[in-house]
Parts: C-alpha cells; structure tokens; sequence
C-alpha cells in the first residue's frame, strides 16, 4: 500500500496478496494495526498530500488526484476533518512557515503525538459539535478504493 | 540511532497566555503555530532564539487520550502549585534578565546567585513550571 497508495487499491486484491480472504485479512490486519487497511490507506494519502501541498508543488486538485482520490469533494472534507484546515489553507499556511527566513524548515506536527495529546481532531470537533462533524467515510465506501 | 532531542513538552494551563510568556516575556520565536481542527488545543511550539531546531511543545492540559477528565484536573492543579521543573534555560545576561523580568512582573523562586559553574535563578512561568535561568561561567 505504501507504494501503491495513488492508484485505486482494492481489498480482494491486497488479501490475495497475503493469500488470504478479504474477510478474514480485514479482521487479522485490524487486529495487528488498528485501524483498517482503509484507513491506513487514508492516512497515507492525507499525509502525501499535506507534503505535495506544503512544498507547492501541486495545487488542490492536483494533489488530491496524485495521492489516489478521485473526487475532490471528498478529499477537501476529509482532509479538513483530518487536519483541521480546508487544502489550500494548509498549503499557504504551510508555505508561510516555510519561508521563514531563518533556516529552510519544513512544517513538522508529529500527529501521532498531538493525538495522544488532545485526540484524533475530527473526532474532537464531531463530539464538540454533538451532530454533524465532518462527512469522513471510513469503511462505509467502497470496497473498491482499499 | 537517537541522534537528537527535537521537542520536549511543557504542560500549561492555557495556550495563549502561555505564549504570551514564553514569546512576549521571555522573548522565544515562536515555531509552528497550527490549528488543528475547529477548536481545542493547537499545536503551538516555542523555540529559543538561539535554538530554532528545538521546538518546545506549549501542550494545554485538557483531556485527551491520556488524561481522562480528573486527571487532566489533577495535573493542572500541581502545575499550578509549581510541582514541576521544566529544565534548564541559558542566558548571556542573567543580571539584565533579571531586572527586566522581575520588572514584568516574573517571579522568580530564588534570585540570580553565584555557584561555582556561573550564576543561577529559578523562575516561574506563568503556569506555575519553574526553571532554571543560567549564566554560565565563560
């Protein structure tokens, strides 16, 4: 997954992978990693377009078809939900820290630990908000995307 | 192998007026300030100024994964009766430090004395952490 994290990944196809089912790959991976090969994969993709994003390199668009998206409705709320700011927001603000004169820096928010810290934020804002949080759709699309 | 510290933790009471110390008072720069989502703590790093490569975590103690809500109320508390040190700062004028935070209204837990390696004070954040502020003899 970590190679092929930018194209359409399917789940029969990494089970078959492992000569497993895809059924019963869902249920050994998440109990070796936690999260879903889905979620994992969201990740991924989220943290490769935060990159792409804060070195400039791609716009909004681009980066969300270059990490394995294919709507960019989907990408923008999911990645707000998971970062806290809309795509281009993150770009420029990223871009802004960069600039920093003082030495080439690159925007670093050790997520793992700010989660154990505060939490996951979209799961922080969907209890603030007590209804609708951001539309994230872990598990419930798509076999097709994994 | 570990090659290097890049961040190191100080739990304080409220973000803002915690940078208002560490960036206003003590005059850090402040490294990355990142909202992250609608509202809650941010991931807000300090660094001193002659040390931008060590991000020091200004982490509001709220609770989180770690801290359910008494304990996150247990801790806040000790930091505030100064329960915890923070470390070891450097200046190259402790004597002017001194005079210019204790003008800003700093507390200092014990004034600027002579040791044998320089000069040391303690002092107080305005969370309740305290550090050392050393002058190192040259």
């Amino acid at each position: 997954m970590r190679h092929a994290y930018g194209r359409p990944v399917s789940l029969p196809d990494i089970a078959a992978h492992a000569n497993l089912s895809p059924h019963h790959f869902l249920r050994v991976y998440k109990r070796a990693y936690g999260e879903t090969p889905h979620e994992f994969l969201t990740r991924l993709r989220i943290e490769r377009a935060k990159t792409l994003l804060a070195r400039g390199s791609h716009n909004v668009t681009e980066a969300c078809f270059e990490v394995g998206f294919s709507s960019l409705g989907s990408f923008s709320t999911l990645f707000a939900g998971r970062v806290g700011l809309s795509p281009s927001e993150y770009g420029r603000y990223a871009r802004s820290t960069i600039s920093v004169p003082s030495a080439l820096r690159t925007l670093f928010v050790p997520s793992c630990y700010f989660t154990m810290l505060y939490g996951i934020p979209e799961e922080r804002n969907f209890r603030e908000a007590g209804s609708a949080g951001p539309a994230v759709s872990l598990g419930q699309t798509n076999d097709t995307r994994r | 192998m570990i090659q290097r510290q890049s961040h190191s933790t100080i739990y304080v009471l409220d973000q803002q007026e915690a940078l208002g110390f560490y960036r206003d008072i003590l005059g850090f720069e402040v490294n990355t300030d990142m909202p992250m989502g609608d509202s809650g703590p941010r991931w807000l790093t300090v660094s001193p100024k002659g040390q931008p490569d060590l991000e020091l975590i200004l982490a509001e103690l709220t609770p989180g994964p770690m801290f359910d809500a008494e304990t996150a109320e247990g801790i806040r508390s000790l930091v505030e009766k100064g329960a915890f040190g923070v470390g070891v700062f450097e200046t190259d004028d402790i004597q002017g430090d001194y005079e210019r935070l204790s003008g800003q209204g700093v507390e200092f837990v014990s004034p600027p004395k002579e040791e044998f390696y320089g000069t040391e004070a303690i002092v107080k954040d305005n969370s309740g952490n305290w550090f050392s502020l050393t002058q190192r003899e040259r």
